[in-house]
């Protein structure tokens, strides 16, 4: 799959921010003094959603794809014949 | 060997563990539910809102008190101790200041009537008033509370408590009742509650006197800082250079400690904050068994990986102080339905046998790949310059250090085995698993996230990504970390009872129990400063780990090392202590032209949270 840009992710950042109710507008857009500011912030989120989910997503013990006949979805896969119901 | 006396980590029920673990982080988010209904924040006192200092006094009546012989097994082991002669427990020349004592030495010299708590208070104040504007450790000195109750706690007597009159740091995130409890941080400036915290309860049930709140990362995170992030607690070993980390987030209680500004400490970890700044400083540091002590009344960092626990001058003063700290709370789920608390004192006594020193129990230690020898360099390397050279060499000298450890170990009888990483152990490890934790850091501050994002300072950034990472990701995050604790008792506890840990990430993720303790000294360059080792234990392993830091404290004395007081000069020209966080400028060392902005963009202090916020952040 093809890498999200940082204006992509910037988008989904600010969105999602914006659903909960928090305003990253309050810091400063760019000021190394600060104790936090826009850009840094963001570059931290974009490395977290570049690294965080893929990595969840890619354990081991948790296999893609198999019919989730129990819970929680088992390391060894579900049995072959799930009843159904 | 009788099977009452195996320590609780040979009988307990691992699998009980594992699926309490699993059950704790999926019932996070519903915890609330067991949380007893009360206010939990005073009402602000007049003026308080304006006043950097606002007064002490507002009603410190503990909403809480312990339950009936809730403490009994405190009182049982220490009286067990007592019987067998508190005067075992000094086992060298007694020094000449009272503020060099241990607390096991402590309570003895109390024992036979030759010390009163007033005068090891007295030695703190002295200490802390003298020497506090270079360390930077403390917050708030109770000092008035402190001797008044050195004076009424008196003398011995039989029914004194285990922690008769011993002064105590605590880290300024538990509630004390009546005093500031800020977290180093703007969102808790004001914030005064009006009880104490479990664990404090327990203390000063156990006769303990608090001496003060001490400073530490904002919000439990980093070393020590203001909310801007800028250092303010050293260490103690290197006063004159904040550069060298303290180790943190307990910083300032084991500044305090080290510095011999109290006699001990109590801290908090989730990513090593205990045991960090018992290895930066020579201190010895426990982090319990998730669960085996009560976090009620501690601010919140991750529900699923605080724990509570001492940081103290050796395997004897952690024992007593986690002796009165450990034990079931109904205002904290995690601490109920677990094994009976054991004799910890007994556990850290240090043992002979033929006249030498010798284990308690038989132990074999597990030792993971590297920990002894670090990857070779590449041939071909290049010399390292500057800063690597220094890093490279520090490096060496831990692994000396830590060869000379195992075989002081061994010649104590332990076994030593040579283990490979459990299976998977660097993907399960890793920081991205490691970043499972952040929504339970975001979910309690969600009104503060919105009200005000400069509340939280320098810090801000993980409390953000934690608002990004969706429901099923955290789902399977705390899956693959119950997978995590079922491999480590599988495939390193099956082999060993103790294993060395090079980071305390792992076992803060799974909830065992981990002690720090002083192994040598770094002197390639510079002022000394303490090297140390991690020793992590299996559920309930905190008699192992205890026995096995005693008895080797027993045969070395990297634990007795004091550092030297700070320079006159630098003492002189340093305000005097103590020196909170809120003391600094925020546009110290700032360009000029930028003071006033900086100034002026600071958030507003002390934000009002009414009861029913304080309860959603009391999870």
């Amino acid at each position: 799959m093809q890498e999200l840009s940082d204006e992509e992710l910037d988008a989904l950042i600010l969105t999602r921010l914006k659903l909960v109710g928090v305003d990253l507008g309050i810091l400063p857009a760019d000021d190394p003094a600060a104790p936090a500011d826009q850009r840094r912030i963001l570059a931290s989120a974009r490395s977290f959603l570049r690294s965080t989910p893929r990595a969840i997503r890619d354990l081991p013990f948790f296999h893609e794809g198999v019919v989730p006949a129990l819970y929680p979805v088992a390391a060894s896969g579900p049995p072959a014949h799930p009843d159904e119901g | 060997m009788r099977d009452g006396d195996l320590p609780q980590d040979v009988w307990v029920d691992r699998r009980a563990f594992l699926l309490r673990m699993a059950a704790l982080s999926a019932a996070a988010p519903s915890a609330l539910a067991f949380v007893p209904a009360g206010e939990g924040y005073a009402p602000p006192a007049p003026g308080a809102g304006s006043s950097p200092f606002p007064e002490a006094g507002l009603p410190g009546d503990s909403s809480l008190p312990l339950a009936p012989g809730a403490l009994d097994p405190a009182r049982s082991a220490f009286e067990a101790a007592r019987r067998r002669g508190l005067a075992r427990w000094i086992t060298r020349s007694l020094p000449e200041g009272e503020d060099e004592l241990t607390v096991a030495e402590a309570l003895a010299l109390m024992n036979q009537g030759r010390l009163h708590p007033r005068a090891l208070v007295e030695a703190y104040l002295d200490r802390i008033r003298r020497l506090d504007g270079v360390y930077r450790a403390w917050n708030v000195v109770l000092e008035s509370e402190a001797r008044r109750s050195a004076e009424q706690v008196a003398g011995w007597s039989p029914g004194s408590g285990p922690l008769h009159g011993i002064p105590l740091a605590v880290k300024d995130n538990y509630y004390v009742g009546g005093v500031l409890t800020t977290a180093n941080s703007h969102i808790f400036r004001e914030f005064r509650p009006s009880w104490d915290a479990t664990a404090v309860v327990r203390l000063r049930a156990a006769g303990a006197l608090v001496l003060g709140k001490t400073q530490m990362g904002p919000l439990a995170t980093t070393r020590a800082t203001t909310p801007e992030g800028r250092s303010t607690t050293v260490n103690a070993w290197t006063p004159g250079d904040p550069g060298v980390n303290p180790g943190g987030s307990s910083t300032g209680s084991a500044t305090a400690v080290a510095a011999r500004m109290a006699a001990s400490s109590i801290g908090t970890q989730t990513g090593g904050s205990i045991t960090a700044p018992a290895l930066a400083q020579g201190l010895t540091g426990l982090k319990p068994t998730m669960g085996r002590v009560s976090l009620h009344g501690v601010i919140p960092l991750t529900y699923s990986r605080d724990h509570p626990g001492p940081i103290a001058r050796d395997a004897m003063d952690a024992a007593l102080l986690l002796q009165v700290l450990a034990g079931p709370d109904p205002a904290d789920p995690r601490t109920r339905g677990l094994p009976p608390v054991p004799d910890y004192i007994r556990a850290a006594e240090p043992v002979t046998r033929n006249g030498r020193p010798a284990l308690r129990w038989p132990t074999t230690l597990g030792i993971l790949p590297g920990y002894l020898s670090g990857p070779p360099l590449e041939p071909g390397t290049e010399p390292e310059e500057g800063v690597a050279v220094q890093r490279r060499t520090r490096m060496l000298e831990e692994e000396a250090a830590r060869r000379v450890m195992v075989r002081e170990m061994e010649r104590l009888g332990v076994r030593v085995v040579e283990l490979p990483y459990p299976e998977e152990w660097d993907v399960l490890t890793g920081g991205p698993l490691n970043n499972v934790r952040l929504p339970e850091r975001s979910e309690p501050f969600l009104t503060w996230l919105r009200t005000d994002v400069r509340l939280f300072g320098s810090a801000l950034s993980p409390w953000i990504n934690g608002l990004l990472l969706s429901g099923d990701e955290y789902l399977r995050g705390q899956r693959a970390k119950a997978r995590l604790l079922e491999i480590v008792l599988e495939q390193v506890f099956s082999r060993c009872d103790v294993v060395v840990q090079t980071s305390p990430i792992p076992f803060d993720m799974i909830g065992l129990p981990l002690i720090a303790l002083p192994i040598g000294f770094d002197e390639t360059s510079g002022p000394a400063r303490p090297m140390g080792a991690m020793l992590g234990a299996p559920p309930f392993g905190e008699e192992r780990l205890l026995a096995l830091a005693a008895a080797y404290q027993s045969v070395t004395d990297w634990h007795r090392r004091r550092p030297p007081d700070p320079e006159a000069a630098l003492v002189a020209s340093t305000p005097a202590g103590p020196r909170p966080w809120w003391e600094a400028d925020p546009a110290e060392g700032v360009d000029p032209g930028r003071r006033e902005a900086l100034r002026g963009a600071r958030p507003r202090r002390g934000v009002r949270i009414d009861a029913a916020q304080v309860m959603d952040l009391s999870q």
